[in-house]
């Protein structure tokens, strides 16, 4: 995509979806750039309608206003675009909520560079944190591990999980086709990737809770959530296969 | 006499695509559905044995219920194109806002110029008609 040949002088990029997050976005801003200095920043802020836009250009980092609110989807999307016109080649993807920690990021890094994957998925229950979920919420999760787990051919245990590490492959993909829907650009994203002929692989990390609220454990929050999962997994599996990427080594 | 008024809604439907398709304001992919519905009507008024003998050999108790079929049929067809017209809608404004952004963030920085950021005091100067969309969770 470097059409006009200026040779990209950074190559990693943190894309930080924001959706009126003023309040967690500057010291989620400090602490990344502190941590993890070596990589650019870009924020896409998603319609906010508070002062996202204006804290994170006050700490000097890109930022993508986007016109009206797409969802985390697009956002996401936007990032990985973006990304590849500008040539970067890794993208971290990560929340604006404080749920992952930037000191944690390392682990997925070691991870792509052992096992040359396109996508790493920073996932919790891994081994590393503790982190719990129970009742629905919990099946929903396993159903989901264990039926990604065959269709990308690797154990994972964290299929929801907005941690992502992608390389060159995997922008090029996501930037043309990235679901929007709700849990497609979790779930989806990862059938995508392993049609597509994508390697992906997971590195555990711990997670903090968010810094907004607790998760909801109301039991009819947590069925919807088991049937919008199913029928979004469904819908991935059972839509026609992409084109697969080509082979670019 | 009583077919007279078929005639009347055909050519009134005829009239009202046309004087549309010239104004620009429906594109053809739309008209196909009452053209068909057009010729339909003028068929079963030019023969008016025609559609009892339908209805009955297709099982139909009545006449009538065979038209009521046909016709929701049809609404739901259409309702489903247009389902299927708004989606693709929709993905198309949406790859167009992410492009935007890109494009005013690629612009502030190569030019150095920082435009102004989207707050709740400058939103007014900006172009949307959209009021703040509530996103799905």
């Amino acid at each position: 995509m470097q059409s006009l040949g200026a040779p990209p002088i950074h190559r990693r990029l943190i894309v930080l979806p924001a959706w009126n997050e003023e309040v967690a976005i500057g010291g989620c801003l400090d602490e990344i750039m502190d941590v993890l200095p070596d990589w650019d920043v870009v924020v896409v802020s998603d319609g906010s309608t508070d002062h996202t836009s204006l804290v994170a250009r006050a700490k000097g980092v890109a930022v993508i206003d986007l016109p009206f609110n797409l969802g985390v989807g697009g956002a996401r999307r936007a990032g990985f675009s973006y990304a590849v016109r500008e040539g970067y080649t890794e993208v971290l993807q990560i929340d604006a909520d404080g749920q992952h920690d930037p000191a944690e990021v390392h682990h997925l890094v070691e991870v792509m560079d052992e096992t040359q994957a396109d996508v790493v998925v920073g996932a919790r229950f891994a081994g590393r944190g503790e982190y719990s979920v129970a009742g629905p919420r919990k099946w929903a999760m396993k159903l989901l591990s264990a039926v990604l787990s065959r269709v990308c051919g690797t154990q994972l245990t964290d299929t929801t999980s907005g941690l992502k590490l992608c390389g060159p492959r995997a922008n090029a993909l996501y930037a043309r086709d990235y679901p929007a829907e709700y849990l497609g650009d979790t779930v989806e994203a990862l059938v995508i990737a392993a049609r597509s002929g994508l390697v992906v692989r997971q590195a555990g990390v711990s997670m903090r809770e968010r810094a907004g609220g607790v998760p909801s454990h109301s039991p009819v929050k947590a069925a919807v959530f088991l049937i919008r999962a199913m029928l979004a997994l469904a819908i991935a599996l059972t839509r026609p296969a992409k084109m697969r990427m080509q082979e670019s080594s | 006499m009583s077919y007279v008024l078929p005639f009347l809604f055909v050519i009134a439907t005829i009239t009202t695509m046309v004087v549309l398709m010239r104004r620009r304001v429906m594109k053809e992919r739309f008209t196909v559905w009452w053209a068909l519905l057009s010729v339909g009507v003028v068929v079963f008024a030019v023969f008016p044995p025609l559609l009892p003998f339908v209805a009955e050999h297709l099982g139909f108790q009545t006449p009538s219920n065979f038209v009521f079929f046909v016709a929701s049929i049809m609404l739901l067809l259409m309702s489903v194109q247009f389902s299927v017209e708004i989606s693709q809608l929709e993905e198309k404004t949406r790859t167009l806002a992410e492009q935007l952004g890109i494009l005013r963030a690629q612009t502030e920085q190569r030019s150095g110029v920082t435009t102004i950021a989207l707050t709740p005091e400058t939103v007014q100067l900006v172009d949307t008609t959209t009021d703040a969309t509530e996103a799905e969770e």
